[in-house]
């Protein structure tokens, strides 16, 4: 799913716009590696726009058309925060993996 | 740790040791996610624009951390329903997918439990710690992994077992109008199941909580809860929830049925589904259809039922029985929603305002109620008393309304009727007291073989009760469902005539 969606940026335009906010600056190396793996895992020439952002704490923030990586801090926190509420509810030991095939597959 | 930690933790060292856990557990995962701009809110539906990857039915999260389904699938947009309340969703808000399915858990941590349409516990009795969840949606199992229906599963009501037998991976609707007895029907079955035998799944769409209530306190009185799940969307909930508890409900059961259990599902009701499911198609703007109702009303109740089944020994021979309810107006059985789910049903029990109000309670039409399945898994004692007792009430029946107008009768037409009066007055049962086989098997032959034409109809109950009594005190080679011993041998008619005629001469000298 995820890559038909990212073949479909691929196509629709040779160079997309990738928004990227830190919490502090980047050295230019860094910078650039950063960009060289977005385009690997994106497969599509990249431009980064970045912007500094302190309320993200730390790590790195990316958003390329309709898919966003949360790489945060705050993201992760905000997670963590998300998992614990969950947990006053519904406990489920095998993590929230909601992927997990049934146990018959007899539709198939 | 306890069982229910975050209720049973009462000092600060044992809070924060319980969260020291918690957040050791958690994993972190970095995985890219689809987003989407709220564009249009409104009355729990939600346009969205974006999400360009999502799939049918894929959960999504608005900013506030409610939950939403998306359900239209546009060019340009998607169309989502809300589970939750929709009014801190705003406009321009962002809205992530979850790149999963809907989802809730399963497993026999849920028995005992109250939860609402996406498995949340709201019994206030702690978290619910289960290691599983099944999309709410699937697909029916296959024609090759069924297996014919051929249990029984006992009501325990004696117009059911008798008339309209229920086999296990039956469907059989329940339908009749308001204040008729159809939820009383649905959860005496349910208080009549064991523990070790089938789970029971009670699912409330669209009721008062007053109802809900009341019916959570009686499985909770009969010592049912035990092997019951409640799932409930009540009528104050969002129409998405409404819509989606029948099939959360159901995830519930294919998890039981699925590890080879026996499992019975009540919807109550499916007509208050069918609402729900107009409103968000009306609101969604699918195209309304006869009585608004959208083009695919009748697939949703379809694809839900067909869930319903008996599964094939290789795959562990499990079986989810479903018990729908269907409420009609002024007994219009022709309306749209009706003929839909009596066409999908293996039967339906009939529920007639007019026998309720003359006393005869459970309300079962005789003629209009059939099991076209059932027949196949009633027990072969109870078809051979039954079998005779059908016939009897069908020729009582015709007889009747011919007799109501005082003519003269000749002796075996007057013969006919007193049979069919007091066989009537038999099949009349007092909600939350269910028959056992035994007592059932028992009762239909004395009526059949003429034991009672000497009593009078007023003392049929009187003699039934102590009838009943006397028999717990034998031995009757009756052993019930769970027994060995089912079938209907000369020795026991021979046994049986005899029991009739020691309890009457006995009841006789008392008198």
């Amino acid at each position: 799913m995820m890559s038909q969606g990212l073949n479909q940026t691929q196509e629709g335009s040779p160079v997309e716009q990738a928004q990227v906010r830190v919490a502090t600056e980047l050295r230019p190396d860094e910078l650039q590696a950063l960009k060289n793996t977005l385009e690997r895992r994106f497969q599509c020439a990249l431009e980064l726009e970045v912007t500094l952002d302190p309320s993200i704490l730390g790590g790195v923030w990316v958003r390329v058309g309709d898919i966003v990586i949360d790489g945060s801090l705050q993201g992760r926190l905000e997670a963590l925060r998300h998992y614990l509420r969950a947990q006053s509810r519904v406990i489920v030991s095998s993590g929230f993996d909601l992927t997990a095939p049934p146990r018959t597959a007899y539709y198939e | 740790m306890s069982s229910t930690p975050m209720m049973r933790a009462t000092s600060i060292a044992e809070v924060s040791a319980v969260m020291r856990e918690q957040v050791r557990n958690f994993k972190f995962a970095l995985r890219p996610v689809s987003i989407g701009t709220v564009s249009e809110v409104g009355d729990g539906i939600v346009h969205i624009s974006g999400l360009r990857d999502v799939m049918v039915g894929e959960m999504l999260e608005f900013e506030d951390e409610t939950l939403g389904m998306a359900l239209n699938l546009n060019l340009h947009s998607v169309g989502a329903i809300v589970l939750g309340s929709h009014e801190r969703i705003i406009e321009g808000s962002t809205v992530r997918a979850l790149g999963q399915v809907a989802s809730v858990p399963v497993g026999s941590a849920l028995l005992g439990r109250v939860v609402n349409a996406l498995g949340s516990p709201i019994d206030e009795k702690g978290p619910i710690r289960t290691s599983r969840l099944r999309p709410v949606e699937r697909v029916a199992p296959g024609v090759i992994t069924r297996a014919p229906v051929r249990t029984p599963l006992l009501t325990g009501i004696k117009a059911i077992d008798a008339l309209v037998p229920i086999g296990r991976g039956q469907r059989e609707l329940i339908i009749g109008d308001r204040q008729t007895g159809k939820t009383t029907l649905a959860v005496d079955t349910i208080l009549n199941q064991r523990e070790d035998d089938v789970l029971c799944i009670y699912v409330a769409i669209g009721q008062r909580l007053s109802s809900v209530a009341r019916v959570v306190d009686m499985f909770e009185h009969f010592g049912a809860m035990k092997h019951t799940i409640v799932v409930v969307a009540d009528a104050s909930s969002p129409a998405a929830l409404q819509y989606l508890a029948p099939y959360a409900g159901c995830a519930m059961a294919e998890e039981f049925m699925e590890s080879g259990r026996d499992v019975l599902i009540v919807y109550d009701d499916l007509t208050k589904h069918a609402w729900a499911y107009r409103q968000l198609s009306l609101l969604l703007r699918r195209p309304p259809g006869r009585e608004a109702y959208p083009g695919d009303v009748f697939y949703l109740h379809a694809r839900l039922l067909e869930r319903a089944g008996h599964l094939s020994d290789a795959l562990g021979g499990g079986s989810m029985t479903a018990l729908p309810i269907i409420e009609t107006q002024m007994g219009d059985l022709a309306a749209y929603i009706p003929t839909n789910v009596i066409s999908i049903t293996d039967g339906q029990i009939f529920l007639e305002e007019e026998l309720f109000h003359s006393g005869v309670r459970p309300a079962i039409s005789a003629g209009l109620s059939v099991s076209r399945v059932g027949g196949a898994a009633q027990y072969q004692a109870l078809k051979a008393v039954a079998g005779q007792l059908r016939l009897e009430m069908a020729q009582f029946r015709e007889l009747e309304a011919f007799a109501q107008f005082g003519t003269e009768l000749d002796r075996s037409t007057q013969q006919v009727l007193d049979r069919g009066m007091r066989i009537r007055e038999i099949l009349k049962q007092a909600p939350h007291k269910p028959a056992t086989f035994k007592e059932q098997v028992v009762i239909f032959f004395t009526a059949t073989h003429g034991y009672l034409d000497d009593v009078s109809l007023q003392d049929v109950t009187r003699f039934e009760e102590r009838f009943v009594e006397f028999l717990q005190t034998k031995q009757l080679g009756l052993r019930g469902p769970m027994g060995t011993q089912r079938e209907f041998s000369p020795e026991l008619e021979q046994l049986l005539h005899e029991t009739i005629r020691e309890f009457k001469q006995g009841s006789v000298k008392q008198g």
